[in-house]
């Protein structure tokens, strides 16, 4: 079978991931773009006789190589050189949409246009699509993915354009910027680098940064040098070149545009219900306030209702560990089975109610158009911690789990600012915590202010979030400088469909299974091998080997006022999920009851609340470092915010014992 | 050269204006042009003629000197290099230079108007300095996108060199794309304008970076 590649290109909120699910149903398979953590995703249709590959491109503006996203997108297109490159607009916004495609014809590629959402411009705009394709040399379809218009007539286009060879469209920049690009294009001529020569001559003059290291790599530093000459002497003529550039661009889609469309309804007639929707959602007063409450919305339907759904899958693990451990009667294998593997599979899957329903909300969020007014009501207060306003949706959700609420930094577009949200995430307390903090202040504090002192703790972990933020930005290299910019479109609202949210809930919760799970699962066995070893002693105990590391690690706790090994054991077992460090200390003081006996021949209050402390801040659980490590796509940023976490709660803990002491 | 007063220089050119149409002016004409009665016209006409700047014939014919010419029309010349500099120099609007010029006309020394002169004909033979002056005095009439008030709609007219220049750019914000500013967010920044039909939102030290004119 003969097959095909063609890429799917278009700014964000066009509805390019519709268009793509239409087309490829359920082929698709998501993965990352090579070295970076932008999703990258693929699938196929077949037409006749036909396989047509699909890849989705970011969501971009422009293909100057400003953004990672507008990066990846060109270099898939010069150089993986799909057959055809599939342009999708919104329809409610031509000319700013037709930039990117006019500059997809100046890379000389084979392109086809999608006019999508033309059910929102019915009877406001009339497109002359015969007008618009002979002007901008392509061929064009309407769509409208969300209504399944166009479908069918947009395979069939892709299918045809794929075997005819298509007319060239030049942008006139004018006389004088004309003979320089001529002239540099004869200065190209010896190179062989995969760009359109004429595309490459005008990216010079814009002095596009990727070309000019490109050029330079294969030593053709006196093109640039002359180039740089031609935007001196073009700047006596034109003294902001670039903006002439640019111009001269929309100047071409102004004009075709105005050509090929008619507006049917007087410009008052167009505030349209998204923007009354507007008036209402970021409104001065009620903007706040609104958000609060979608989040509470978002936060109690993940946490409650994912919770109500999590126990129950508990309970069916331990009665499915307890079931199947009574046919098994090597003492081992038992153990492996029960407390290892369906122990381990236990911890992976609990997450899902919790992942599951938090996606179906942000989806629905994001594909409604709120997350974009939700960045905007918040930007103000997270710009002043060093944040964009979107990563305030992961750090409350980090009051929940960490978990889901890593995952949900896939909404914050800047890597750099991503990776930074992710890292001071585990520090935000999450419910798993609560329980360490109510064992302990209610042996220690009962008589003494309980609630200040859980508080102190929420307070402390919010804390060591921003300074670790302002200290990431200032300290190392791949995150210094300041938050990315804002200058985003806030989209008109839509309905999505119910199939896109699903899809999107269910994409997510797959990713987290198969890549988070595996490492979840392995830390897991890794646990439960350590508190096994030497294979015969009891499970946990002080002869087996995490006694043995408990042992080791005291001394080292001992600053910090806890240096006994079952509150190591506990700390090691609280890696598994932070209220096991609970139930650890019940099983090694023989019984949760009995710990309020026990524990305060340890434990100082002082020393209970630097252990708290530790608790809060020291690594993240398994779960967590599985999910950061899907996230950031890199051991070696994994690793740093477990050593770096495991740091700041030792030095933390110890601060406050030493310290408290002196008092 | 002789002193004449500034009523002496005007009446002067009125009767250059007059000669030039008809070769003799009148006194009754000359009373009409400058709103005045005819005694009035009478003596200070007689001074002139006491200067030798005009002969006063019979009838109430006046006509000019050869010395009155000359006089007269380096008057003129001046007078319009006068509303040249205001206009075209420092570009004052016409119907403001009229009324400065005829301020100025009378009590510049020769030294300042020589100066003015040569500036002006600088400017003209140096287009690109001149379009530079243009471009600096208008500054201030243009404003930052970050100052207009909600609700307002202002024209771009470039976007100053910064590491956002071509994001911007490339989403539309063009010279001469009318921008809207529709709101601030609650807490007070960032801020949402419209513009080609869409909503954008940026913060305060980005929409700086956006010159705009009302």
């Amino acid at each position: 079978m003969k097959s095909f590649t063609v890429a799917l290109i278009g700014n964000p909120n066009v509805g390019k991931s519709a268009i793509f699910n239409e087309l490829t149903g359920s082929s698709a398979h998501v993965g990352n773009w090579p070295g970076v953590t932008v999703e990258k995703k693929e699938g196929k249709f077949t037409y006749l006789d036909t396989q047509i590959n699909v890849v989705d491109l970011p969501g971009i503006y422009s293909l100057s190589a400003n953004s990672i996203d507008e990066r990846i997108a060109r270099d898939f297109i010069v150089k993986e050189k799909p057959d055809l490159v599939v342009c999708i607009v919104d329809s409610t916004n031509l000319v700013r949409n037709l930039y990117l495609f006019v500059s997809l014809k100046e890379l000389g590629v084979k392109t086809l246009l999608v006019l999508n959402m033309i059910d929102l411009i019915e009877d406001k705009l009339e497109i002359d699509t015969t007008k618009l394709s002979s002007s901008l040399k392509t061929r064009v379809v309407k769509t409208s993915a969300t209504k399944k218009i166009g479908i069918g007539e947009l395979k069939e286009a892709i299918f045809d354009e794929l075997h005819y060879p298509q007319e060239e469209l030049y942008v006139d920049y004018g006389n004088d910027i004309e003979r320089s690009i001529e002239r540099i294009k004869n200065l190209l001529n010896g190179t062989n680098l995969p760009y359109n020569k004429r595309f490459l001559a005008i990216k010079l003059l814009e002095q596009d940064p990727l070309i000019i290291q490109e050029l330079k790599q294969q030593q053709k530093e006196n093109i640039v040098e002359n180039a740089i000459l031609e935007i001196n002497s073009l700047e006596k003529i034109y003294p902001d070149l670039e903006t002439e550039i640019i111009e001269k661009r929309y100047g071409l889609i102004e004009g075709v545009v105005k050509n090929s469309t008619k507006h049917l309804v007087s410009i008052e007639d167009r505030l349209t219900t998204s923007d009354r929707i507007d008036k209402i959602v970021t409104n001065r007063y009620l903007g706040i306030p609104l958000f609060a409450l979608a989040m509470l919305i978002v936060f109690e339907a993940t946490f409650k209702l994912g919770g109500f759904f999590a126990d129950y899958i508990e309970q069916f693990f331990g009665w499915a560990g307890d079931g199947l451990s009574q046919y098994i009667h090597n003492p081992i294998l038992q153990s492996f089975v029960k407390d290892g593997l369906i122990g381990g599979v236990g911890t992976v899957i609990v997450f899902l109610p919790n992942i599951l329903i938090l996606f179906l909300f942000l989806s629905f969020l994001e594909d409604v158009g709120y997350m974009a007014r939700a960045a905007f009501v918040m930007d103000r207060l997270m710009h002043s911690i060093g944040l964009p306003g979107r990563a305030f949706i992961p750090l409350i959700l980090g009051f929940g789990c960490n978990v889901p609420a890593i995952m949900a930094t896939r909404t914050i577009a800047d890597e750099k600012d991503r990776l930074l949200t992710i890292l001071i995430n585990p520090f935000i307390s999450c419910t798993a915590r609560l329980p360490i903090y109510v064992l302990l202040t209610g042996i220690f504090f009962k008589e003494n202010h309980p609630g200040l002192i859980i508080f102190s703790l929420y307070a402390l972990g919010i804390i060591v979030a921003i300074l670790s933020a302002k200290l990431f930005r200032s300290t190392i290299p791949q995150l210094k400088g300041k938050v990315s910019f804002l200058i985003m479109e806030l989209p008109i609202y839509r309905m999505p469909t119910i199939k896109a949210v699903l899809l999107h809930a269910w994409e997510r919760s797959r990713e987290f299974l198969k890549k988070a799970g595996t490492i979840i699962l392995l830390g897991v066995i890794l646990v439960w091998l350590l508190s096994s070893i030497p294979f015969g002693v009891k499970y946990a105990s002080e002869q087996s080997f995490v006694g043995a590391l408990g042992k080791f690690f005291a001394p080292i706790l001992s600053p910090s006022g806890f240096g006994f090994w079952q509150a190591a054991v506990a700390l090691i077992f609280g890696l598994l999920a932070k209220e096991t460090v609970v139930g650890t200390m019940g099983t090694l003081f023989g019984g949760e009851d009995k710990l309020s006996i026990a524990l305060p021949h340890l434990f100082s209050p002082l020393s209970a609340y630097a252990f708290m402390v530790m608790s809060l801040l020291y690594i993240p659980c398994i779960a967590t470092i599985g999910v950061i490590y899907r996230e950031t796509n890199s051991l070696k940023w994994t690793a740093f915010s477990v050593f770096y976490s495991l740091f700041i709660g030792w030095i933390s803990a110890t601060l406050i014992y030493q310290i408290g002491s002196i008092l | 050269m002789v002193y004449l007063s500034e009523t002496q220089e005007d009446y002067l050119l009125d009767i250059l204006k007059h000669t030039t149409k008809s070769t003799v002016a009148r006194i009754k004409d000359i009373a009409k042009t400058r709103n005045v009665s005819l005694p009035t016209v009478v003596s200070a006409i007689k001074t002139l003629a006491e200067k030798n700047i005009i002969n006063h014939e019979k009838y109430g014919y006046i006509t000019l000197t050869d010395y009155g010419i000359e006089l007269a029309k380096n008057l003129l010349e001046r007078k319009k290099n006068i509303l040249r500099f205001l206009t075209f120099t420092l570009g004052i609007p016409e119907d403001i230079a009229i009324i400065d010029a005829h301020k100025l006309e009378h009590d510049l020394s020769k030294q300042t108007y020589e100066q003015f002169i040569k500036l002006t004909d600088f400017l003209a033979a140096n287009p690109l300095i001149k379009e530079q002056f243009d471009k600096f005095a208008k500054r201030e009439a243009y404003m930052k996108l970050n100052e207009i008030n909600v609700g307002e709609t202002a024209k771009i007219v470039k976007i100053e060199n910064s590491p956002i220049k071509s994001k911007l750019l490339s989403m539309g914000t063009t010279p001469g794309v009318q921008i809207k500013v529709e709101k601030v967010a609650p807490l007070g920044d960032p801020i949402e304008v419209t513009l080609l039909g869409y909503h954008l939102t940026l913060r305060k030290d980005e929409a700086e970076k956006i010159i705009v004119e009302r």
